[in-house]
């Protein structure tokens, strides 16, 4: 409830006007009360002292002659307020003279006075100097404005370190990725050098073949699998490699009994030569893979989940076969690089293949030829024993030039020859056969040696037409009872050497003589010789002397060789021999090697 | 340099001015609380380098000009990012650039005069 008490009683004012006075004096405030036509009538201290000027000293005067020029605004606020006859208030900023100082920003509340409601008495002004309120302000405005502005600027720079910091990670990032795709090129280079590797070291294509699909697992992939076109169009497994030995009996089942259709992926590659990758392989496509149930179970049971079939190209266009690499539930998935790889790893075994298959062709045609040239094996001659050894040089794609050959030529009589064409290849090889065919007929038409060798010399001049010539001894064996009588003839050849059954070595006169094929003048000499019991004739092409390191002294190093054989058989001597020559050449021997040893048997008797 | 990375550069500039945009934004508000603001605003130069602590000044009705094209971005005049944007004004105190392809998509995204625009900062605006 409001309180009813009345207030304390406040004594009367014995001098109201010096009361207002006093109250006039004290305002802080300027008052000022101006005439109608806008003289002061009177001013209080405050706005006297605002002004500069004596309160009394106002009195009479405009606004403009009080506070200067510069207040015509404030006279406009006058006069509006009188024309309006309402209050108006507004800010205005003023130098009066008198006062001097700086500017002086006040606020300016004018109103019209009057006396009994109607009668104006004129215009009221309360003046308050806001000037030191307002600068307060206008410093408080700076300091927020460079304040928002300070803060938007941090703010910018929070996010400028952010996206700094941002990008600062990803480059780290990008260098980790970097560094890893550089690890796994590597990683590819090491694994291409060491399958390229393995792949030159043998010409066995299975062999290799099984070694890089162990490679390939677990490296580009879980299991893996080389299927090869057989020359009878039939599918082959090559090889087989899984990474998890769990699963490596299910996979040898899957590998043994695998047996892709025509329609099936595998089919679809051989036939189109281009490669196919499945992915997150269904169950519809694993029929694809396979039709048989059991297989399509084994599939399932080893967890193939991508698939990818590579052809394995040969170098006409061909397709020889497929590399297919699979990956199981370990979660990995073919990349870019994989497949890349996949795809050379494919083009390499292709040439591989094509270069081991062609390797083998070669093989076979020279071995063939090779056996050509030489007899099938050597006869059988009473009172004679006989032993020959022939080591081809080098490529086992090239037919050596090496020959030699025993023969009937005449009912009691025999021939041996041993030879050695300039050159390798199929040159080398048809004057090796022509040379050890003419020496055949001639020496059936013709008991004389030398005779044999002028024949053969003639044909490879002129009649053969082939610029090549070679080295030969042609030998008449006639045997008589205990005894060996040999008529030789050579052509450029080595001295054959005798062992007699004493131990001594004696190399046989005229070794060497003419080249045959060299010159048409070339005359060849006979040397007759005789073999006592237990004498052995060896024959031999340069291949067993010319050496790098025998440095000249190959045949002083086979005699001393032949010399420790006394006593022993023909065939013992050849292996000496053979195995002598062998180890001086380090174990393989630089030129062909061809030995024909012709022994009259210590008791009488022969055999082959 | 990798299209990925183009791309990421390309988000990361468009963000970072999208930023300085908003930044600018409340600065103007806060600014236009004052019963003064200045004639000249030194707002944040909104181009997308992140090396950039420049200010560029502006007054109020300049910077609404520019403010009226949500792809449109106020930055120093050697601060132009020619892959991803195109200069169209140019004054002595600053350059107006609008934003190709995806940083003007961002741009749009995040204009903060539109009541449903994404904070350019959020981790899931790409």
């Amino acid at each position: 409830m409001a309180d009813r008490r009345r207030p304390p009683a406040v004594p009367a004012c014995d001098e109201p006007e010096a009361e207002l006075d006093a109250l006039y004096c004290a305002l802080p405030y300027g008052v000022a009360l101006l005439t109608p036509d806008l003289r002061y009538r009177s001013v209080n201290p405050a706005l006297a002292k605002l002004h500069g000027l004596p309160a009394e000293e106002h009195v009479g005067r405009t606004v403009a002659e009080i506070a200067g020029a510069e207040t015509s605004e404030a006279e406009r606020l006058t006069r509006e307020v009188l024309s309006c006859g309402r209050p108006i208030e507004r800010q205005l900023a003023l130098r009066p003279p008198a006062a001097g100082g700086p500017e002086r920003l006040l606020d300016v509340s004018c109103f019209p006075v009057y006396r009994d409601r109607h009668r104006l008495l004129g215009v009221g002004a309360v003046v308050r100097d806001v000037t030191e309120r307002h600068r307060g302000q206008a410093e408080r405005d700076a300091l927020l404005r460079e304040a928002l502005v300070a803060r938007a600027h941090a703010q910018a720079a929070v996010v400028r370190n952010q996206a700094a910091r941002e990008e600062s990670e990803a480059a780290l990032q990008e260098a980790e990725r970097e560094r890893a795709r550089a690890e796994a090129a590597h990683r590819r280079a090491s694994f291409l050098a060491t399958v390229t590797q393995r792949l030159a070291s043998s010409m066995d294509y299975r062999e290799t073949l099984r070694e890089v699909v162990s490679s390939a697992v677990p490296y580009i992939a879980d299991w893996c699998l080389v299927t090869l076109v057989a020359p009878a169009h039939q599918l082959e497994v090559l090889g087989f490699a899984h990474g998890d030995p769990a699963r490596e009996r299910l996979a040898e089942e899957f590998a043994a009994g695998y047996e892709p259709h025509e329609r099936s992926t595998l089919g679809r590659v051989l036939r189109s030569g281009r490669p196919e990758v499945l992915t997150d392989l269904t169950v519809e496509q694993l029929t694809e893979l396979v039709s048989d149930p059991r297989q399509l179970e084994l599939l399932q049971r080893l967890g193939a989940c991508h698939f990818g079939t590579w052809p394995i190209p040969d170098q006409r266009g061909g397709v020889l076969g497929t590399l297919s690499l699979v990956l199981d539930e370990s979660g990995r998935r073919f990349s870019d690089e994989d497949l890349e790889l996949a795809e050379v790893l494919a083009t390499r075994a292709g040439l591989h293949l094509s270069n081991a298959r062609l390797y083998a062709e070669r093989s076979e045609v020279a071995h063939t030829l090779q056996a050509s040239l030489l007899p099938r094996e050597l006869p059988s001659i009473p009172g004679v024993e006989l032993a020959s050894a022939f080591l081809p040089a080098g490529d086992q794609t090239i037919v050596g030039g090496d020959f030699f050959d025993v023969f009937r030529s005449a009912d009691r009589d025999w021939t041996a020859i041993l030879g050695d064409v300039s050159g390798k290849g199929a040159r080398a090889a048809a004057i090796t056969a022509a040379a050890r065919h003419t020496l055949r007929t001639a020496a059936v038409v013709n008991s004389d040696p030398a005779a044999n060798l002028e024949l053969l010399n003639r044909m490879l001049l002129g009649d053969l037409g082939i610029p090549e010539f070679c080295t030969a001894v042609c030998a008449r064996l006639r045997p008589r009872t205990g005894r060996l009588g040999v008529t030789l003839a050579f052509g450029g050849h080595p001295p054959a050497l005798v062992l007699r059954a004493c131990g001594r070595v004696e190399p046989v006169p005229g070794g060497r003589g003419p080249l045959i094929g060299m010159f048409a003048e070339a005359e060849f000499e006979d040397t007759e010789l005789e073999l006592e019991p237990g004498d052995l004739l060896l024959l031999y092409t340069d291949g067993v002397t010319d050496f790098r390191q025998a440095g000249g002294r190959g045949e002083l190093e086979l005699a001393a060789t032949l010399a420790a054989q006394r006593g022993r058989s023909a065939a013992q001597v050849v292996d000496a021999v053979t195995e002598s020559a062998l180890a001086l050449q380090g174990g393989a021997p630089r030129d062909d090697i061809a030995l024909l040893a012709i022994r009259c048997p210590a008791d009488g008797s022969g055999h082959a | 340099m990798l299209e990925g990375d183009r791309d990421w550069r390309e988000e990361r500039i468009a963000k970072n001015e999208a930023s300085f945009r908003l930044i600018n934004e409340r600065l103007q508000d806060g600014l236009r609380r004052l019963p003064h603001p200045p004639e000249l605003i030194p707002f944040v130069c909104e181009c997308g380098s992140r090396r950039c602590t420049g200010a560029v000044e502006l007054s109020l009705e300049e910077y609404e000009a520019v403010r009226a094209h949500p792809d449109r971005f106020a930055v120093l005049p050697d601060h132009v990012f020619p892959e991803y944007e195109n200069v169209v004004e140019r004054h002595e105190r600053y350059v107006v650039v609008e934003k190709l392809g995806v940083a003007g998509l961002i741009s749009e995204l995040t204009d903060p005069r539109d009541d449903d625009a994404v904070d350019p900062l959020a981790p899931d605006l790409s």
